[in-house]
């Protein structure tokens, strides 16, 4: 019998994990996965006390490396295979910079004269969303054929983390670099692994980039990066553990929330998909329906937070 | 009625209470006093006043600007139009008893310090501090390391503090930054703070800066000089790649540096093509000559030469550039007239201007922009 999932907002500066457990009723093993934090996801100490249970690090970022460094013929195939990957994104985001560029202006025109160019905006607008659901499904076929962890050096590794998934009662996720987090858990394959243990009752706490990467798609955002128009983009496919939900990790410092056109624009994309902001002391349980456990979440339809 | 005039006119009328009149309008706050784009600042020490002149380094007013004296006081004001979001940095001259004093402004707590000591400060509404200036607190930023390396080029030590970001592990390969005029961008332009926090943030990727520090001569050594451009190159590359895990590749190694330390970083990407990926040239003294000569000294002929050379083949650095110039310098013409022609040759610049002048402070508030081109950070990754 599947458990809700427990999401929480980015753990700094006051963690809540530790009472998220608590709540969970979660006794035994703490399976952690920090392959987000890259070349610090040995840093555990603090995140192992905020726990306070017995933990099993899986370390799948010096697991890849470790990897990629002694078998060279899996490290050639695999950037062979990114290569198309980083290939496909570059050219979704040119087009989606210039689609943007034209759903922007468009919004200004309509704004001023609705009547004239309403029309041409839904039609910006509808093509975006159709850039957008394109990176899920372009993705996942480019990566269909022979995943690298069928391949035998990678199987072992996998192995592990199927153990560990059979002995811990509680899985969780750390924040960090979204991609690269990703991309460790599908070299891995450790999303099926993951699916398989939260159906038969395992408990899985998430938070910020480790929640992200649970649901359907991941947006990655910045409204006023040093760099760039700040467009949110779609950054893969999550795992899709979580449905129907867009996740915004500290989304009071990174989205101009005082923007509401462009609130409308992202809002818009997500095609009435709930969208909500997690800051510092969130906690959501995710069951279909949501439940707030603590903290304030920010419904980004509403503006508001509850 | 100006406050100004209120105060003239107070004083014409109550001569007996001149001092009264003068304190109370010191009283009401610090100076320069700013209201929309008109600053007025006002001397009055108690003593006997020749004259005060407000010196400054802005580049297309005149560079002294005498204070009027308020009537029959030892009190003095000037007013003058500046644009939002201005910076300026300046000193006043008073002359007492025929005696001319280059000093501080007693009524401005707003100082720069630079290499040859303090500037009060004027800011004009819509300046800013960055927020990525602020120490971070202990043990959250990176570390400095310093070393001195001995140079057979220039037969001296020369001093080079290396600065490791707070993410830094022996085993991890990072880009590397190597900066003129060392020890003063960290002293003066917060350098490592500017690291901490933007690297921090994930603006800017973890990354090794090399502050290296001139000799005795800067100037000559920093002239378009060849043994400079060797010395970059063939002593302390070589060098901090052998005791620093540096990524090998041209596009992840950079020079950066502000003035003559500008020229000198370009200088030595375009003497050793292939090897500097990355240039930060900041107020960069690129001075050229379309037709006949320049008229900036003996000490400028190397750079001109060079900077003419530069504008005929500059294609051959092949570098991701990052310029910038305060419009208050005279080198903003040369800066400006630069960048078609970088671009034409295919080079990606980026160019940022900015209303201060050729300072320290200038340097630093343009550092987010410069390191975020040359090193972009993975911000947009990052959901901690």
């Amino acid at each position: 019998m599947r458990k809700p999932i427990v999401v929480l907002g980015p753990q700094r500066p006051t963690p809540n994990l530790g009472r998220a457990l608590d709540r969970l009723g979660a006794r035994g093993p703490v399976a952690l996965i920090t392959a987000g934090w890259r070349h610090d996801e040995e840093d555990i100490s603090p995140l192992v006390r905020d726990v306070a249970r017995p933990t099993r690090h899986l370390p799948l970022y010096a697991w890849f490396e470790e990897v990629t460094h002694r078998h060279p013929d899996e490290s050639a195939r695999y950037r062979q295979r990114t290569r198309r990957v980083r290939a496909w994104k570059r050219g979704y985001r040119i087009r989606l910079h210039a689609a943007m560029a034209a759903l922007v202006e468009l919004d200004e025109l309509a704004l001023a004269d609705p009547e004239l160019y309403q029309s041409s905006l839904q039609a910006a607008l509808a093509q975006i969303i159709a850039l957008d659901a394109e990176v899920p499904a372009t993705l996942l076929s480019l990566r269909a054929t022979e995943p690298p962890w069928t391949r035998a050096p990678i199987l072992g590794y996998r192995e592990r983390v199927a153990e560990a998934f059979r002995t811990c009662d509680t899985v969780a996720l750390a924040g960090g670099q979204v991609a690269t987090l990703l991309n460790r858990l599908r070299f891995f394959g450790v999303g099926p692994l993951l699916r398989e243990f939260w159906e038969r009752g395992g408990n899985l706490v998430a938070w910020s980039a480790g929640a992200m990467v649970l649901t359907e798609r991941v947006m990655l955002f910045y409204d006023h990066p040093p760099d760039g128009p700040g467009h949110p983009e779609v950054l893969d496919a999550g795992l899709g553990l979580i449905r129907d939900l867009t996740l915004f990790p500290a989304a009071a410092q990174r989205l101009d929330l005082d923007d509401a056109r462009r609130r409308w624009r992202l809002l818009a994309r997500l095609q009435g998909g709930r969208a909500l902001g997690l800051a510092n002391g969130d906690a959501l349980q995710v069951d279909g329906a949501l439940e707030l456990l603590e903290g304030a979440v920010l419904d980004l339809a509403e503006g508001a937070t509850q | 009625m100006s406050r100004v005039q209120q105060l003239a006119f107070a004083l014409r009328q109550e001569r007996a209470q001149a001092d009264q009149h003068l304190r109370s309008f010191a009283d009401e706050g610090t100076f320069p006093r700013v209201q929309g784009s008109e600053a007025t600042f006002f001397f009055w020490d108690g003593g006997e006043a020749d004259e005060v002149i407000l010196i400054h380094w802005v580049f297309g007013l005149e560079s002294r600007q005498a204070f009027e004296r308020l009537p029959g006081t030892q009190a003095f004001v000037l007013q003058l139009d500046l644009p939002a979001a201005a910076r300026v940095e300046y000193k006043l001259e008073l002359v007492r008893r025929g005696e001319k004093h280059w000093i501080r402004d007693p009524r401005n707590p707003l100082q720069a310090r630079d290499p040859f000591g303090a500037n009060s400060v004027c800011q004009m509404p819509g300046y800013e501090e960055p927020p990525w200036i602020d120490e971070l607190p202990e043990g959250q930023g990176g570390e400095l390391e310093p070393h001195v390396i001995r140079s057979e080029i220039w037969g001296a030590p020369r001093r080079v503090v290396v600065y490791l970001p707070f993410e830094y592990r022996p085993t991890k390969r990072l880009p590397l930054l190597i900066c003129h005029d060392g020890t003063d961008t960290l002293r003066f332009a917060a350098a490592k703070q500017v690291l901490d926090n933007l690297i921090r943030r994930h603006e800017v990727r973890p990354l090794i800066v090399a502050f290296v520090d001139p000799g005795g001569s800067r100037n000559q050594e920093y002239a378009a000089n060849p043994l400079q451009a060797r010395f970059l190159v063939e002593e302390v590359l070589p060098w901090i790649e052998r005791e620093y895990p540096i990524r090998p590749s041209p596009a992840e190694r950079g020079l950066m540096g502000a003035s003559f330390g500008a020229v000198s970083a370009l200088h030595a990407a375009w003497t050793y093509p292939g090897v500097f990926g990355r240039l930060m040239l900041q107020s960069g003294s690129f001075a050229f000559t379309d037709i006949g000569t320049h008229d900036r000294g003996p000490l400028w002929d190397p750079v001109v030469d060079f900077v003419n050379a530069f504008r005929e083949d500059p294609g051959r650095v092949d570098a991701r550039m990052f310029l910038s110039c305060g419009c208050f310098e005279s080198l903003i013409y040369y800066n400006r007239s630069l960048v078609p022609r970088l671009r034409a040759a295919g080079l990606q610049t980026r160019f940022v201007e900015s209303l201060d002048g050729h300072n320290w402070i200038s340097w630093r508030d343009r550092m987010r922009d410069g390191l975020t081109w040359l090193f972009p950070g993975h911000l947009w990754m990052y959901y901690e």
